[in-house]
């Protein structure tokens, strides 16, 4: 039955999803183009499209995070949960299918982003700042080879894999910070019937104070994870001569730990919720 | 005839607030058992316990030999008191979903009766009216080939005529051996197709009999039964 | 049309009585099959196990008789639903007459205003 459901929340989440990645398909091209066309007239123009491009798709993509978290939602505090509830499986089988259908759909998305970008980085050149990971690729290439270490392809790969780590961990954290935000106040209703339909109200201020959070979080998770990397231009030295353990294993693994137990307890408790503590 | 759901010593609070207090229930199969009470009296709060909606346990439930849970839900057709499909899907889509969802779901069947309430397949929920959409709900929960139905106030904001659509598509629903749970204020449009009354009053049984009993041995109507008991 | 019954009154009685007013009056032949319980139970809108009870009902007094494969159906013998016809006729003159008691008018009376 769990096939099922998966096969029913990818046919109810498909159409929106499928409008929000061809819009950010749609705008990769668009930049793509202008980018293209500008080559030969200013640099300022290209950098505008690349920006807009950055943004916009950003903007889409938060979106459709949303979309995916109002189904959830849904599931919890409208009259569409006695229906869906009522399905015969279990009810953490309803979390799993959101969240798989999430990570593989905004997934695709970041992935036609990224390309978005580095198509754009090789357009242009060296003309505008580039942003793409084939730039995060090379700069860290010029580190590793800089520092006269051995293997700096090897290096370089795995501190771009860990980087796409960290940035999928902060992620999948903010995703789930939303579910548990939603589970607990479900159940806080839930236990003494109150708010149910006013629920809105309480739910807004907790999930307001979760995006203040989030926002300012978010600057300071990213900058963490990069700035050991970027911002001091040293490069991830995981395997060379002159790193000591106690260094290597530092602040943004750290984080990356931190981070990931966090979300993965939310998950937890939000699943046990789900299955033995709902009242809808 | 073999017990098909067995409740025992059941309760259910809200904060302080009493919901259910100490309920015995036992509904045989291949009977059609009313449940009735004023607003406030638990109904809604016991059915949502049968269908795995509330889970805070005391006391137990099992059906057909399972505890509530996803083996239960797989028995149990259940239709709420309100209208809880999306507005945006389609009739069809509805039926898509049903049929995907449940293994015992009768497709045929649903849209025989589909046609017989003159409803278009193409028709999106929002755009019905309220007394279509109910009827809609109706016949999707009845055409399931389930141990038990659970329908939480029926008959909510619709016409006559719709009421006896409603009670028709149930009658001719329902197989030999399942059993039907009505909860419902009109006592006096089921009345008639009912085996057993459950009367329940803050929380607590106040009895479970067969109607024609009350009727020969009392020579009242169960809605009179109803108004003796709770004026 | 859901059937026109009295609450108050056991449902199958009325059933009861309703179908062999039906036989009677030729709404059913002799010989005809019955629908089923189902369907008769949709049709007035009563619960089938009632529905069943009342044709278990009518098979006791005999108007009507089950094939195990192919359904029920009325009887043939045409005495016996004489002898139901008069049977009703005779209720509904008593229940006539009750009703004139009730009002104060004598047998007599009433058989003048007949």
């Amino acid at each position: 039955m769990n096939k099922r459901l998966y096969k029913l929340e990818s046919i109810v989440t498909g159409k929106i999803m499928l409008i929000f990645t061809s819009l950010v398909a749609v705008y990769m091209l668009l930049s793509t183009i202008c980018t293209v066309a500008s080559n030969s007239t200013s640099t300022d123009s290209a950098f505008i499209m690349k920006t807009i491009f950055v943004l916009i798709s950003a903007l889409i993509i938060i979106l459709a995070g949303f979309a995916m978290i109002k189904r959830l939602y849904n599931l919890l505090f409208t009259d569409e949960g006695l229906m869906r509830l009522s399905f015969p499986v279990k009810n953490h089988e309803h979390l799993n299918s959101n969240l798989k259908y999430a990570a593989t759909r905004l997934g695709i998305m970041l992935i036609i982003f990224f390309t978005g970008l580095s198509i754009s980085d090789a357009v242009v050149k060296n003309r505008v700042e580039r942003w793409g990971v084939g730039n995060l690729y090379s700069s860290f290439l010029d580190i590793y080879t800089g520092n006269g270490l051995s293997s700096p392809v090897a290096k370089t790969v795995l501190t771009i894999v860990i980087l796409i780590i960290a940035f999928a961990v902060i992620a999948a954290n903010i995703y789930l910070s939303f579910v548990f935000t939603l589970t607990v106040s479900s159940r806080i209703c839930g236990k003494y019937n109150i708010l149910r339909k006013k629920g809105v109200i309480f739910i807004a201020g907790i999930v307001m104070y979760n995006i203040h959070l989030l926002i300012a979080e978010l600057f300071t998770r990213i900058e963490y994870s990069y700035s050991e990397w970027l911002a001091f231009g040293r490069g991830y030295d995981l395997f060379g001569p002159d790193c000591t353990l106690l260094s290597a294993i530092d602040r943004p693994v750290i984080n990356i730990l931190i981070y990931g137990v966090t979300a993965v307890l939310m998950y937890r408790i939000s699943a046990n919720i789900m299955d033995k503590k709902l009242n809808i | 005839m073999s017990t098909l759901v067995e409740c025992k010593s059941l309760s259910h609070s809200y904060g302080k607030k009493k919901a259910l207090d100490d309920i015995n229930l036992t509904i045989c199969s291949g009977r059609i058992v009313g449940l009735f009470g004023p607003n406030g009296s638990g109904k809604t709060t016991l059915i949502k316990k049968l269908t795995g909606m509330i889970h805070d346990e005391s006391g137990s439930i099992v059906i057909c030999g399972n505890p509530v849970g996803e083996r239960s839900k797989a028995l149990v057709s259940y239709s709420p008191d309100r209208v809880v499909f999306n507005a945006g899907s389609k009739v069809s889509d509805l039926l898509d979903m049903y049929e995907l969802m449940y293994e015992d779901f009768d497709r045929v069947c649903a849209e025989e009766n589909l046609k017989k309430l003159n409803i278009e397949k193409e028709e999106y929920v929002g755009k019905l009216s309220k007394g279509n959409a109910e009827k809609i709900q109706i016949l999707l929960t009845m055409s399931r080939k389930s141990a038990l139905f659970i329908l939480d106030e029926p008959f909510n904001g619709v016409d006559p005529v719709a009421k006896e659509s409603i009670i028709k598509i149930m009658l001719g629903c329902v197989p030999e051996d399942s059993s039907l749970l009505i909860s419902t204020h009109q006592i006096r449009d089921v009345e008639q197709v009912l085996d057993e009354a459950v009367f329940i009053k803050e929380g607590k049984i106040l009895f479970h009999r067969s109607v024609e009993e009350i009727r020969s041995e009392t020579g009242r109507s169960l809605s009179e039964t109803y108004m003796e008991e709770f004026r | 049309m859901p059937w026109n019954l009295d609450s108050d009154k056991p449902i199958f009685i009325q059933i009861v009585e309703r179908i062999e007013s039906d036989i009677v009056s030729g709404k059913y032949a002799p010989g005809d099959k019955l629908p089923t319980v189902r369907d008769l139970a949709v049709e007035a809108a009563v619960n089938p196990n009632t529905m069943q009870k009342a044709y278990g009902e009518l098979e006791k007094i005999g108007l009507v008789y089950s094939q195990r494969t192919s359904g029920r159906f009325v009887t043939d013998d045409k005495s016996l639903i004489e002898k139901t016809r008069k049977e009703l006729a005779k209720r509904s003159a008593a229940e006539f007459l009750a009703k004139m008691k009730e009002l104060g008018i004598s047998k007599e009376e009433a058989v003048k205003l007949l």
